[in-house]
This record gives C-alpha cells, structure tokens and sequence, in this order.
C-alpha cells in the first residue's frame, strides 16, 4: 500500500472520530447520555421503514443542490445562489403545474414540469454566469443577489397572486404532473415525503458526473475550471463557458422543485425548501465535489436531519446539526491534508 | 557589519529520500564551502531539487545529515536551517506583489519601532536594504512595488530578503531559466560577489556554459545519485554533459534536408494591436522565423495576435490567402494554427487534468460540444503521443501538475503538434527544460519543418534560435529593429539591435 493510501486512510478515520468525540460532547453537555440519543436516532431512521423512507427524502434535493455546487466549483465558480436557482425550480414547478390541462397524461405533463424546473434554475444560474462573463461581476456577488431578489419575489407571489383564496399555498398541480409516492408501492410508508423524485435525483446527478468526465462539453467546463487562460489558448471561451457552466449547475439546483412540488406537496408556499441550498454547499464540500461523494453525504445530511427531529425530546435537534458543522469542518482538514501529501512527490520541478 | 570572511561549510552526507517506493536521491553528499560557489547540474528529475528542499527543511530526509560547521540539525524543519544559516531562492518566486520592495525583504523580520515595538519602522527597512544592495552590488529601488519589476528585479528582491534573514548559505534553484542573456550575467556576477563576502553559494543549473563561468566546483547528479564531483578547472562541457545526460551527448542537428517553399502561409500586414506597432511579418511554408530581443518588447503580443487571444486594432493577419484577423481562437486553430505559449504551466496546459485530457482538449475530433470521449480512444491517442515524445511517466492519467517541465512542455508540444499544422508560434520552448528533453523538443521541431509547416520561434535563447532558425528578427518597441540570416546572427549583431542605440 502506497504512502498517500495509508495517509488518506489515517486522515480519514481521525476526521471521523474527532466528529464523533465532539457530538458526543455536545450532547453530554446539553444533559443527556450520548447512548440514548443515538439510540433515538437509529431508531428514528433506519429502524423502521418510514424513517428509512424520510431519510431518503430528506436527501433527495439534498443529493441535487450538493451537485449543483460542485459542478460549478469544478468550472471554476463558487456557486453560492444554489438557493435561489432551487426556489426558482420550485415557483416554476407551482406555476406551470397548475397551468397544465388536467386531461394530460403523466407521460406528457411530468417532464414538462420537470423541464420548467430545470430551466426556471438554468435561467437564474445562467443570470450570473453571463454577468460574469460579460461584465467580469463576482459569482459570489450576484448569485447571492439573486438569492435574495428571488426570495422576496417568491414570498410576495405565494402571499398575493398565486395564493389561492383561504389557503396559505398556490393551486394544486395537474394530476398527471404528480409523481407517484412511495407509499403507492409499500403501504408502511404512508405519510412518508419519499417519491419517485429521488429516482430521478440520483439519475440526474449520475448523468451530470458522466458529463463532466465523459463528454467534450464537460471537459471544456473543467478545462476552464482548472486554467481559464490556457482553455482560452484552445478556443474555449470562458465568459461563455461561465455562463454554461452555472445555467447547467441552476439547472441541476432547480430540479429540486420536482421533489416538493411534483412529489410530497402538489403546490408550493412560502418557505418551502428554504435552507436545502445552502446545506447542498456542505453536501458538495462532505462529498468531495465527486458524484458519489456527494450522494453519501446528502443521505449523511438526510439522517442528520430526520434524527433531529427524533431526538428532539430530550435534546435540541440543533444537536445534530452539530455534525453537519463538525463533519465540514473535518472534511475540510482531510481534504487540505490529502492534496498536502499528493502535493508533496515530484511537486514542480524535481 | 562585515567581518573577515569565515571559513567553514554546510555540509550534506548520505542523503537518501524516497517518495512512495520512489527513490529520488540516493546517499548523495555535497559540501559548500563559505566563499565559493557550487554548482549543482543534472537533467529534470536528477533529485536537484529534492535536494534543496531536503537542506533548507522543507522536507524531512530518510537517512543522512545536514550539518553547519560541524553542527548537524534535524532535516525537515524549515526553523532549523534559517537559524543555522541556509537560505533559498526558489524557481518561483514568493513575493507579494502590491507591496514595496522594503516591505517584502523586511516582512516576517521586521524592524519595529513605537511603544511595545507595535510599528514597522519603514526607513529602517528601507535603509537595511539600501545598504544589502549596495553591499552586494544589486540595484533595486526599496520604494519600487513588486508588480512594477521584472523578472530580474524580482530575483535580486528575493536575494535580497534571503540576505535579510542573515543567510550565510544560499541554494538558488535555477536562477538562470527565467532570465534574459544579460541578466544572466548580471546574476553570475552577484553570485561571485556573495562568494567574495564569506557567503557558500548552491548554483542549480541546466546550463554548462554558464556553471563552467561561475562555479569553483561543480557535482553532477542523475538519478538520484552523484555521478560526478570536480573542481572546475578539472573539467569541461563535454565531461560534464556526458555526466549529466549518461550517455555521448546527443548529436549536432544535421543541416535542413528541405528547401523554403514559396508559398506564403501566414502574413501580417501593418498589423497594430497592444505592444505592436504597424507590423509586418512574412512566414513561408517550411520556414523557421526565430525572434529575439529584450523581454516585453512585443514578443508575446505578436504570438497572441496571430493565436488570436489579443485582436488586432488594425492591419490584417492572412493565413493562406484569406484574412483571418477577425476570426476566433477556434477558428485560427481549425484552421491550422498552433500555439505554445511561453507560461505552459498557467496559459497552455490544464495543470488539474491528466495528460490524455489535456491531449484530447486539443484533438479536433473531441471538438463538438456533446462528443462523446471514449476514455479508451484518448487513452490510446495519449499512449500514442507519449511514446514519441518521450514523456515521463508513460502514464496517460497522470496528472500535468506532477510533471517537470521538460516532460510538461513535451505534452504541450504534443498537443498541438498532433493536428495538421499550416503554421506553428512556438514562445520559449526549451526553458527550464533539460538538455535531453531540449534536444528531444528541438527534434520534433525540425520534424515540423520539414513536413512544411511554418514556424515562428520566440525564445531568449540565442543558440537555440541560431540552431533552428532560418533567419532571425529581432523586436524593440513592438516594432522590427532588425532581420538577420541566422548565419549572421551572432551576439555582436543581435546586442546592439536588442537594446537599441549604437
């Protein structure tokens, strides 16, 4: 076993412990015994099949806002209005849902649905991608703008002119729009939030890895993540490439729309899906930006959260989220220490 | 401040390292002397700069010592050997731009001033290094910002801060490969100078002609290992170069087996664009055009005008008949352009990427948006472009960033040399590389030429022009100062038009 195999593997499995040994910590600390509340966790998810089921959906946008970060990351770009590109998939989720004729077939009103999510996030994405390109604005800046523009417009649009009369919600989508529920297949799951959006999750977060290693498309947007003036030395022009690069990240953000609106509610209101951005960021960095990665930390991300709520009698369901702060902060470290020890062999000129 | 000079050495025994089951230096001792100067010479790859960072304490060794005067100190701590002395001038520099010249040789030892010694005190610091340059006769002005200086400059800033910290050894690893012919010999005479004044001086070079002029004795590493020990007058360029390469050195180039067509393949017609100024330029197919002159006098403005990175603000650019001044970098490379920029590491390869990837960037058959790229085919391309180049490791997934230079601007050359070419700019291409590799990229360079592509070759290296070129122009101000035969293209003709005047 090579010298980086053998670090990787320490670095790793410090990461871990240290995590554990600081929630356990945590949780002694708020008064209550680590083995309980672990015991409620497990108990709270994997014991049973509806907290399996909620964990899965718990992950499901989750898995898509992590990649929508990463992709960009990999082209170069801090993609922090993963938020916003998600709440844009959810308001046109809501609005071309309802608008569908009811008589459609699921085989014709689903991916239109679906569509409009993607590109009501690929619009937003690519919003900031071409003012970069353009005008040279930061990513950071304007995505983060966006996040906020669309949130107002969204709460305004929920509250006002989309809000059916005495409800708090937008109208119910077209039946054929809907995706089928688990608990169609598997009565025990009844009442589960789990849909067959996380089957096109993960389809959708498989393809856009298979893009970027596969295809030229994906190697021009890495190339460009890498070294933007030598892509330039190759006819990749990065302004454009900026602007492909986050409309497709926007879009990967937005089809998290599909997953509340298609799948557990049927409409859209206020709130929904606020914060899944930014947690999407923790999922990319846990993940290691790779696609597999990051499906294991959205499921990580998932348990955390549905264990919250199952240990929130005895302790603070924030407790957990101590995990998500500890496990990036651990992840971040294995992550420097790693490229440190691939870094070091023949760095530069030997 | 200055003493007699002392006597005394830094002395490195039996030093071995190995990175993964890798060795890389193997029971290689040196010893540098206070008052002379070292040289260290071997191919990319030899363990030179392994070494290096084994004695300034950047990397711990496996077995061996370092040791000051006698006083061995643990490797692999970087404190340990700037307190005992040993300072570096790396191939990169690290400085920080917007900052003062002052600021960047004092920061992290600087003089302060004020209660509880809370201020930096900026006149000490610029009358420390006023009086560091006039010691060792480099000129730099402490007030200058770093972003304003050239390459020379810099380098006599990072000197200077080694100096700063009372290096009383100092390792430079391959000064020379970033520089211009004068400044190269304005560095050998401050390598001599620090030896007149007590200092032990490691000289890391490609470069037999200029060791052979500055060095009192020189080792030879390949592989890992101490082939050679001499004092210089004990030895000359061809021992060394037989020591270095491990073999007869390679063969002088045989003569040009094709004649210059009379087509004319590219043509710059009062082109005006940044840095150049109504410039006219003629390549015919098969012709090799070399380009000298001072750095930053348009050598990299006329490579990108005709790569078509910088857009021409008047004139026309003709590829083969048709005006192609407006067109993209795609197009111009659809079209048969090839360009390898001067920066390889930042503005030609994808430092991230493997080599098969940033091989298949540039294959015009992965050019669509939503090809698909079989990792078998850019595989066997890479294995293909690998095998004959010579490119170290024969790995087409190894990733760029763990390349040396010379085996990195191989993969680059490969790139672009793996297309049909009309015509080829090709900006600095053997620097910081070995002389194996060297002669091995100028191969390949003459096999373009005579398969009729158009070269233009800009380099600093005015052997290299001579023994590529079939004439030579040299830029002043963006503009042609002069055009010679590469037969009269020798330093008498080409200094003066370098730097004007006389």
């Amino acid at each position: 076993m090579s010298d980086y195999r053998v670090r990787r593997a320490w670095a790793i499995a410090t990461a871990f412990a240290l995590v554990l040994a600081f929630v356990n910590l945590s949780i002694w600390l708020a008064g209550a015994a680590p083995r309980v509340v672990w015991r409620l966790v497990y108990e709270g998810t994997f014991a049973s099949g509806y907290g399996m089921a909620q964990t899965f959906a718990k992950a499901t946008p989750l898995m898509l806002t992590g990649m929508a970060f990463a992709v960009a990351l990999r082209g170069g770009l801090v993609n922090v209005g993963v938020e916003g590109q998600l709440a844009a998939g959810i308001l046109a989720a809501a609005v071309v849902g309802a608008r569908l004729p009811h008589t459609w077939p699921w085989y014709f009103a689903a991916p239109v649905a679906i569509g409009a999510c993607a590109v009501a996030g690929a619009m937003v994405g690519g919003t900031a991608g071409w003012l970069k390109g353009r005008f040279g604005a930061h990513e950071v800046i304007t995505t983060l703008m966006l996040n906020g523009l669309i949130a107002v417009g969204t709460t305004w649009l929920y509250g006002g002119p989309l809000r059916v009369p005495g409800q708090i919600h937008t109208r119910i989508i077209a039946p054929g729009a809907r995706l089928p529920m688990a608990e169609r297949w598997l009565s025990g799951l009844r009442g589960s939030a789990l849909s067959l959006a996380i089957v096109l999750a993960v389809g959708a977060v498989c393809t856009a890895e298979w893009y970027l290693l596969r295809t030229s498309g994906g190697l021009r947007l890495r190339a460009v993540g890498s070294r933007p003036e030598a892509a330039r030395a190759l006819g990749v022009e990065p302004g454009r490439q900026h602007t492909r690069t986050l409309a497709l990240a926007g879009a990967i953000a937005g089809l998290g729309g599909m997953h509340y609106v298609l799948g557990v509610k049927g409409y859209a209101e206020d709130g929904i899906g606020s914060g899944v951005g930014f947690v999407g960021i923790a999922v990319a960095m846990v993940g290691l930006t790779r696609a597999g990665g990051i499906l294991l930390a959205a499921l990580l991300f998932g348990l955390l959260g549905q264990g919250g709520l199952a240990v929130n009698a005895i302790v603070p369901a924030d407790t957990l989220s101590l995990v998500q702060a500890a496990s990036i902060l651990a992840v971040a470290t294995v992550a420097g220490v790693l490229s440190r020890a691939r870094g070091a062999p023949g760095g530069g000129h030997a | 401040m200055s003493t007699a000079p002392r006597s005394g050495s830094l002395e490195i025994r039996g030093l071995t390292k190995s990175y993964d089951g890798r060795t890389v230096l193997e029971d290689v001792s040196l010893t540098i002397e206070r008052g002379r100067v070292h040289a260290l010479v071997g191919e990319n790859g030899a363990g030179k700069s392994t070494l290096i960072k084994i004695a300034c304490g950047l990397v711990g060794a496996d077995t061996g010592e370092v040791s000051v005067d006698g006083r061995v100190f643990p490797t692999g701590v970087a404190r340990e050997a700037s307190a005992h002395g040993i300072g570096v001038v790396h191939q990169h520099f690290m400085l920080v731009e917007p900052m003062s010249v002052s600021d960047n040789v004092v920061l992290g030892h600087e003089p302060r001033r004020g209660p509880f010694q809370w201020f930096v005190d900026r006149s000490e610091a610029r009358s420390r290094v006023r009086r560091l340059s006039e010691k060792h006769g480099m000129h730099v002005d402490p007030d200058a910002r770093i972003e304003t200086l050239g390459v020379g400059e810099r380098q006599r800033v990072e000197l200077l801060k080694v100096l700063h910290r009372g290096a009383e050894f100092v390792l430079l690893d391959e000064p020379t490969a970033v520089l211009s012919p004068r400044e190269i010999q304005s560095l050998l005479g401050t390598m001599r100078a620090l030896a007149a004044t007590g200092t032990g001086v490691l000289f890391v070079s490609h470069k037999l002609a200029e060791v052979l002029a500055v060095a009192d004795e020189i080792t030879v590493l390949r592989r890992g290992r101490r082939v050679l020990h001499s004092a210089v007058a004990d030895t000359n360029a061809d021992a060394l170069a037989r020591a270095v390469v491990g073999a007869d050195p390679p063969a002088p180039a045989p003569a040009r087996s094709t004649a210059i067509g009379d087509d004319c393949r590219l043509e710059l017609r009062r082109v005006c664009a940044r840095g150049l100024r109504d410039f006219d330029l003629t390549l015919r197919a098969g012709e090799t055009v070399g380009v000298a002159g001072v750095e930053g006098n348009g050598q990299r403005d006329l490579a990108e005008v005709i790569a078509g990175l910088t857009s021409c603000e008047s004139g026309t650019l003709v590829l083969d008949g048709k005006d192609v001044s407006r067109w993209s970098v795609l197009q111009r490379r659809d079209a048969g352009i090839g360009f390898v920029p001067e920066d390889r590491e930042t503005g030609g390869l994808l430092a991230d990427l493997s080599i098969a990837e940033n091989l298949a960037l540039g294959d015009p058959a992965t050019a669509g948006r939503l090809r698909l790229l079989s990792p078998a085919r850019i595989r066997d391309r890479a294995s293909i472009a690998i095998e004959k180049f010579g490119v170290r490791p024969p790995d087409p997934w190894a990733i760029v960033r763990t390349l040396s230079g010379g085996n990195a601007q191989k993969v680059l050359l490969a790139r672009e040399l793996a297309r049909t070419l009309r015509v080829l700019v090709v900006a600095q291409p053997t620097r910081g590389v070995d002389i194996s590799a060297s002669a091995e990229i100028h191969t390949a360079l003459r096999e373009a030429r005579d398969r009729g592509v158009a070269a233009l070759l800009i380099s600093s290296d005015l052997d290299e022009l001579r023994a590529l070129c079939d004439r030579v122009i040299v830029l002043r101000s963006g503009q042609i100062a002069g055009s010679l035969a590469a037969s009269d293209a020798d330093d008498e003709r080409l200094g003066p038009l370098m730097v004007g005047g006389a």
